[in-house]
């Protein structure tokens, strides 16, 4: 029902927006999130409280064609949780886990023209997995991890809702448009048998130019 | 009829009066919230609420546009100095009906600006001092200022009136060493002062009840201007109005605004031998005001810190030293007091150490933590009564411990002097303040509780979650940001195929892994020597990958390098040669 819904809007946003239609289009767009990470490990809320933590970061990417972006995206997260004895049961300690994903990415966008309300979209690509761990008075790991990810997600047309605004971001900063998305990724990674990634919750704000 | 109509108009008149009356309200002022003082200004009533600031040195620059009343309860030891250094401690702008009054003004450029007003202005400055000011006081074009009861010592400019034609009321001030007592001084009204070593005065000290007298302060060296049993200027006031009835003194302490709070008064050291069975001995020097009549000596086994006022201070113990400058207090109870052992012991382990916790022991004013390997030697660390935890370190992974805490109580006695004037009472309260820290003294035997429960701890490393591979960060890692970079995968190859493989390549590896990580460390630290070190690292990386890819090929373009280094050279040999020529 829900996905239904999307398409019917997204199709009748399409139609619709031919009446605010601009006459540039844009090449670069800016974008920045902030969201939750939910790693696959199953034991994450056990030792970090919650099975989710903070990430928030921002992209870049260029519109090759009039549906594909490609750019590239640089996160950040961090959880504090604690960790256990070698040799027996029980959590104690402090341990801070970060992670810093670099990502080189292709979006497909399900744009049909520039005034489109909402706006699907889909992609993936590549992903350096950079994380950081420090045992609290003991001992820091770091290290870096190829792999890959999916993402989806939803894009709103801001410019739609307010277009005096919009013409503002223009003439001040040479915004063309302005998107709020809601985005879904999934991140694979593994090292040694261990899975770095999981799922991404974000909101965001992207800006093209 | 016409009562009902009076009876009418009454009620209206009072219900208008009560609901327009807001009760006035001192607002205290501690130098530890000063940073809400702007905001104590704006939320106070104006006309209506007092502004009170406990003892303390405050550092402001208050800018006083509605019309708030200041004051301090001791002058001596409430002293305001600009916090920037530059502008005025207090500038009055904007408010037109306002009193400043029982401060210290200390080593400022300007202590008190009036700004020019269009109002009609009535300001009060009373009973304060001004010392080692640049200016003490800046008067604006404003309708009436009234300067009384202050004292002015050793400032570079007293009154300046230069910017005013103002009506300026100089009345009952002490003068006493200042280059400039006053600037354009043609509207003041100066009668009943006291001038004593000022310079340019001129014939203002023989008119108009002025005097010339001599001035002794209490001690001006440590900043009390209270007067003295030897000091002129007393009694020399115009009205009866003193605390005494008597004629007002001149200066801060004199007229009916007088704080009547004496100096603090500081307890000398006292040494062990005063400190005799049940009894200590206590001993100060003479405060010189004269008109102290005796002290007080508090005493407590807690602390006696703030408690200025009588309400604070009447549940203490104190006996009246009467105007003796020692005085013995007796009976007091030397007995050790024996603590509660600590409970709730808990060791937790980590990587060769044990963090060790407990509950504060009631009473404890110290503990000792004790820890042994299980068959072996004691050892010992003292801890702050305040401290119910400790991390021991340097213990090994392989060895059980135990370890107990022990709680003890040294018994103290603390005390403060304080001075007080004739007739001190509960509604007229007549005291000094107390200094900040109070003297303390250990006493009797140290108490100490039982044993805590023994409890066993084995340091242990500890894992995260997840347990992820340190990749270590070698000097190549860590100028190429990580581990997996192709220039540091070359440089890996190399070491296991060629160095790995011999004796001289194997003792160079060991070296380096040695050395390495600190070299590496330090790239880590300072990332803007990673982009130097890159650059520096390229030709072994080109020269290691030509090497993996064909030694021989490797081999040709080392000659070839060499040969064109070699050529260039001779060309710019014989350049030069030619260029002599």
């Amino acid at each position: 029902m829900i996905f239904r819904s999307v398409v019917f809007l997204c199709l009748f946003s399409a139609f619709s927006g031919e009446l605010l239609a601009e006459n540039k289009s844009p090449s670069w767009m800016f974008e920045f999130h902030a969201g939750l990470f939910e790693p696959e490990l199953s034991d994450w809320e056990q030792h970090y409280g919650s099975s989710k933590f903070p990430e928030l970061g921002f992209s870049f990417a260029y519109r090759f064609l009039s549906v594909i972006d490609a750019g590239v995206s640089l996160g950040y997260g961090k959880d504090e949780g604690t960790g256990q004895l070698l040799n027996n049961s029980g959590t104690v300690g402090e341990v801070e886990y970060q992670i810093i994903p670099i990502e080189v990415f292709a979006l497909l966008r399900g744009r049909l023209h520039e005034n489109q309300w909402l706006v699907p979209y889909i992609g993936g690509g590549y992903t350096r997995f950079i994380y950081r761990q420090e045992i609290v008075d003991q001992s820091k790991v770091q290290g870096s991890v190829n792999g890959t990810h999916v993402r989806m997600g939803l894009q709103l047309l801001l410019d739609a809702l307010d277009q005096s605004a919009a013409h503002g971001m223009y003439r001040r900063w040479g915004v063309l448009n302005s998107y709020l998305y809601f985005d879904y990724k999934q991140t694979t990674a593994e090292i040694d048998g261990i899975a770095l990634g999981g799922k991404s919750y974000k909101v965001g704000m992207m800006f093209e130019f | 009829m016409v009562i009902f109509y009076s009876v009418t108009i009454s009620l209206f008149v009072f219900l208008m009066l009560m609901s327009s009356s807001v009760v006035a309200e001192d607002i205290p002022v501690d130098k530890d919230n000063l940073k809400d003082i702007e905001s104590l200004i704006n939320d106070a009533d104006a006309g209506e609420d007092v502004l009170v600031f406990e003892p303390g040195t405050y550092k402001v620059n208050i800018e006083l546009n509605k019309n708030i009343d200041l004051r301090a309860r001791d002058t001596t030891n409430t002293v305001l100095e600009s916090l920037n250094g530059i502008d005025p401690v207090i500038s009055i702008n904007g408010a037109n009906n306002v009193a400043i009054q029982n401060f210290t003004f200390s080593n400022n450029k300007s202590a008190i600006k009036i700004f020019e007003s269009n109002f009609g202005v009535s300001i009060d400055i009373k009973n304060n001092v001004f010392q080692k000011n640049d200016i003490a006081i800046e008067v604006g074009d404003v309708s009436k200022i009234n300067i009384e009861n202050n004292t002015f010592f050793s400032n570079a400019q007293g009154i300046d009136g230069s910017l005013s034609e103002a009506d300026i009321r100089v009345y009952q001030n002490i003068f006493h060493s200042n280059e400039n007592t006053f600037l354009n001084a043609t509207n003041f009204d100066i009668s009943f002062n006291c001038f004593h070593f000022n310079e340019s005065v001129g014939n203002i000290a023989e008119v108009n009840s002025n005097l010339s007298d001599t001035i002794i302060f209490a001690d001006d060296e440590e900043d009390d201007f209270h007067l003295t049993e030897e000091s002129g200027c007393r009694d020399k006031g115009e009205a009866s109005n003193d605390y005494d009835d008597t004629l007002s003194d001149l200066g801060a302490y004199g007229g009916a605004n007088s704080d009547l709070v004496p100096n603090v008064v500081v307890i000398n050291p006292i040494p062990e031998t005063d400190i005799v069975d049940g009894s200590i001995a206590v001993s100060w020097n003479e405060n010189q005001d004269y008109r102290v009549e005796g002290y007080n000596v508090y005493y407590s086994t807690s602390e006696l810190k703030g408690l200025h006022d009588y309400s604070e201070r009447e549940n203490l113990s104190f006996d009246d030293a009467e105007d003796n400058t020692e005085y013995t207090v007796i009976g007091l109870d030397f007995n050790p007091v024996t603590p509660n052992a600590p409970a709730q012991l808990i060791v937790e382990p980590r990587d060769e150490k044990l963090i060790v916790k407990w509950n504060q022991s009631t009473d404890a004013t110290s503990y000792t933590l004790y820890y042994q390997e299980q068959g072996g030697g004691e050892n010992s660390k003292v801890l702050d009564g305040e401290d119910t935890s400790y991390t021991i370190t340097g213990l090994s992974n392989d060895i059980t411990y135990d370890v107990w805490v022990i709680a003890h109580y040294q018994k103290q006695y603390h005390f403060q002097v304080a001075a007080y004037l004739a007739s001190s009472t509960e509604s007229d309260f007549r005291e000094s303040s107390f200094v900040l820290d109070d003297t303390m003294v250990n006493v009797g035997e140290i108490g100490n509780s039982a044993k805590s429960d023994i409890v066993a701890g084995r340091p242990e490393k500890i894992v995260a979650y997840p347990d992820l591979p340190d990749e270590g960060c070698f000097i190549a890692t860590a100028a190429f940001g990580y581990y997996s970079a192709h220039e540091v995968q070359i440089l890996r190859d190399f070491r296991d195929q060629y160095l790995l493989t011999s004796k001289f390549g194997t003792s160079f590896v060991r070296w380096y892994y040695e050395h390495g990580s600190k070299a590496a460390s330090v790239i880590n630290k300072y990332e803007y020597l990673k982009p130097f070190v890159r650059v520096a690292l390229y030709p072994l990386i080109i020269s290691v990958e030509l090497i993996n890819i064909s030694f021989l090929l490797f081999l040709l373009i080392l000659l070839a390098l060499i040969a064109g280094a070699v050529l260039a050279l001779r060309s710019i040999a014989n350049r030069n040669k030619v260029t002599l020529q």
